[in-house]
């Protein structure tokens, strides 16, 4: 983009243009709380900056390894990723609005489309929204839509971070969350359920699925892990109208809770309610191969107050950064991800078992588990943390959220038990640790 | 048959109503892909949205012309929304309306002044 200047002779132009005096003008009907100079730090010079942010990134810490999902998960990001992406034609935050132009952006974006598409079993995916937790919420609106029903039944293993956002899409349209299967009736909209769930656990999805059709309920499938899609049975074949996700797990880092990119795929009959954009493949006038943003007729630039959604946008870089990783890894390498995650979990879990470990539930898991512990699961943590792990969620009652991808060793996990026998023999009370526990 | 300001034809027979786009809506629209109609027994007052029609470029409100109960719908023509095109005045129905009060009718325009009306607007 060019650079556009903005110079005291440019703003009285462009103000004489408009018929306005001051830039404050322009303000003036915003709420008088908002509408004051902000607090900010004064200006300071390259070097100034450069210290003020190196001070600052020694409050930073890194983990050597990480025993944490709980909605982020940390899988083996190849270098090639950051070589494509950090390239100056892809490294803008959004799709251009003549979109057209850009027909690499679009092609990248069928790409991703397409490989959701393929992992959800879906019949279409849109070109992504800002996270797992818009993109749920989104599912509740598209649902009152179709039917015109006020109720959403979220099971209660959903990431409570995602219900939080559920209930503040659903506060503004009148509707109303409930968390018991047995609360589905013919005034629900639609049921939620995550897969792999909260726990890491694979619920009944099926069952789930019959229920909520039976009462004329869309039927929303959120994915845990994303890799699990590689392992697990296909959402769609399980019932799913609207499948939704975070694309985080497929190369892009953990950072401090984004930017990811969430995913969004329906069934054929939902395409014309779903929020955001969508890549059409086409042909131009010369019968060559083309790309276009298709079904945009109810997108906010064009339908305004009436769209689908008046808050998402697509995360064009981060969806760009999964879609690098899929075609990297291919159908084998996003297999052996998962395999591992699974495999890795599974021993570990036993090797807790072996230290006094009990787990809670008994479904079966993918990479992520709920255990008690015979140790202060705070204790441990902070333990971990002085040796570069990051352990598991501290959940209420002693309880531990483990997560295993594959980028967990044998020796990360013998460290971990090591941190735990070391624990156990220490006297109760002995060990109070002031160290901030992650 | 009579039309409203917002492009919607309605034809009476006992105090029901017929409701569909004009033949000029849907020149200006352009190809619609879609339709989306409202539910039998549903009701709305004059001026609300009770469909959308998508066209290519757009997707557009269909305002009850009158106020009244919906009494059927032409669920034919959501699987041929080319028909709003091909057959506005006909196979083109969208929904048949239970009229609540007849008086409202006078606020409708017949064929002559809806021409006059058109005429006036911008060209599309």
């Amino acid at each position: 983009m060019d650079y556009v200047p903005n110079r005291k002779q440019e703003q009285e132009e462009l103000l004489k243009a408009i018929g306005a005096e001051r830039i404050e003008q322009l303000f003036e009907n915003v709420k008088p709380q908002l509408n004051r100079p902000l607090q900010l730090p004064k200006p300071l010079s390259e070097w100034e900056i450069k210290q003020t942010l190196e001070q600052l990134s020694l409050k930073n810490t890194s983990f050597r390894a990480i025993f944490r999902g709980a909605g982020a998960y940390h899988h083996y990001i190849p270098s090639a990723i950051n070589q494509i992406l950090l390239r100056s034609e892809f490294y803008t935050a959004y799709t251009p609005y003549q979109a057209e132009v850009s027909q690499g952006t679009l092609t990248a974006i069928y790409e991703f489309q397409t490989y959701i598409c393929m992992l959800t079993g879906m019949d279409a995916a849109n070109a992504s929204m800002y996270d797992a937790a818009s993109a749920l919420a989104e599912t509740a609106l598209m649902a009152y839509a179709q039917n015109e029903r006020r109720e959403v039944v979220c099971s209660n293993t959903v990431h409570p971070h995602y219900v939080a956002a559920v209930r503040t899409y659903c506060q503004a349209h009148d509707m109303t969350i409930k968390t018991n299967e047995s609360d589905i009736s013919d005034q629900t909209a639609c049921v939620m359920i995550q897969y792999p769930n909260f726990f890491g656990e694979v619920e009944d999805v099926k069952a789930l699925a019959e229920k909520a059709h039976a009462n004329g309920a869309l039927f929303v499938v959120c994915i845990g892990d994303a890799s699990s899609m590689a392992l697990l049975e296909p959402p769609a074949s399980l019932g799913a109208d609207i499948v939704v996700g975070d694309a985080q797990a497929f190369g892009i880092p953990i950072g401090g809770g984004g930017p990811y990119a969430g995913f969004l795929a329906v069934r054929k009959e939902y395409i014309r309610r779903m929020p955001g954009r969508l890549s059409g493949m086409t042909k131009d006038d010369r019968g060559q191969t083309g790309f276009i943003l298709t079904l945009q007729a109810r997108e906010q630039h064009i339908r305004r107050e009436k769209a689908t959604s008046n808050l998402c946008t697509n995360q064009a870089l981060m969806a760009l950064g999964a879609t690098i990783y899929l075609s990297l890894l291919g159908k084998n390498g996003l297999q052996n991800v998962a395999k591992h995650s699974y495999t890795n979990a599974h021993r570990f879990l036993e090797q807790l078992q072996r230290e006094g470990f009990h787990r809670i539930g008994s479904a079966a898991f993918y990479n992520e588990f709920r255990v008690k512990s015979p140790v202060d699961v705070n204790e441990l943590n902070a333990r971990l943390a002085r040796i570069g792990i990051l352990g598991g969620l501290a959940l209420p009652n002693n309880e531990m959220l483990v997560c295993c991808t594959e980028c967990i060793t044998e020796t990360h996990m013998r460290e971990f038990v090591e941190q735990v026998r070391e624990l156990k023999t220490l006297p109760a009370n002995a060990t109070a640790s002031p160290h901030p526990i992650p | 048959m009579k039309f409203t300001k917002e492009h919607e034809w309605v034809n009476v027979v006992d105090g029901m109503v017929t409701v569909g786009i004009s033949d000029f809506a849907q020149k200006a629209l352009g190809d619609v892909v879609s339709v989306e109609l409202p539910k039998v027994g549903k009701t709305f007052k004059q001026g609300e949205s009770m469909a959308i029609v998508d066209s290519m470029k757009a997707s557009s409100d269909v305002y009850a012309p009158l106020s009244g109960n919906i009494a059927e719908v032409n669920n034919e023509l959501v699987n041929h929304a080319q028909w709003v095109n091909e057959s506005p005045y006909e196979k083109g129905w969208m929904v048949k309306i239970k009229i609540a009060d007849s008086k409202e009718m006078d606020s409708l325009m017949d064929e002559t002044a809806y021409n006059e009306f058109c005429a006036k607007q911008p060209a599309h």
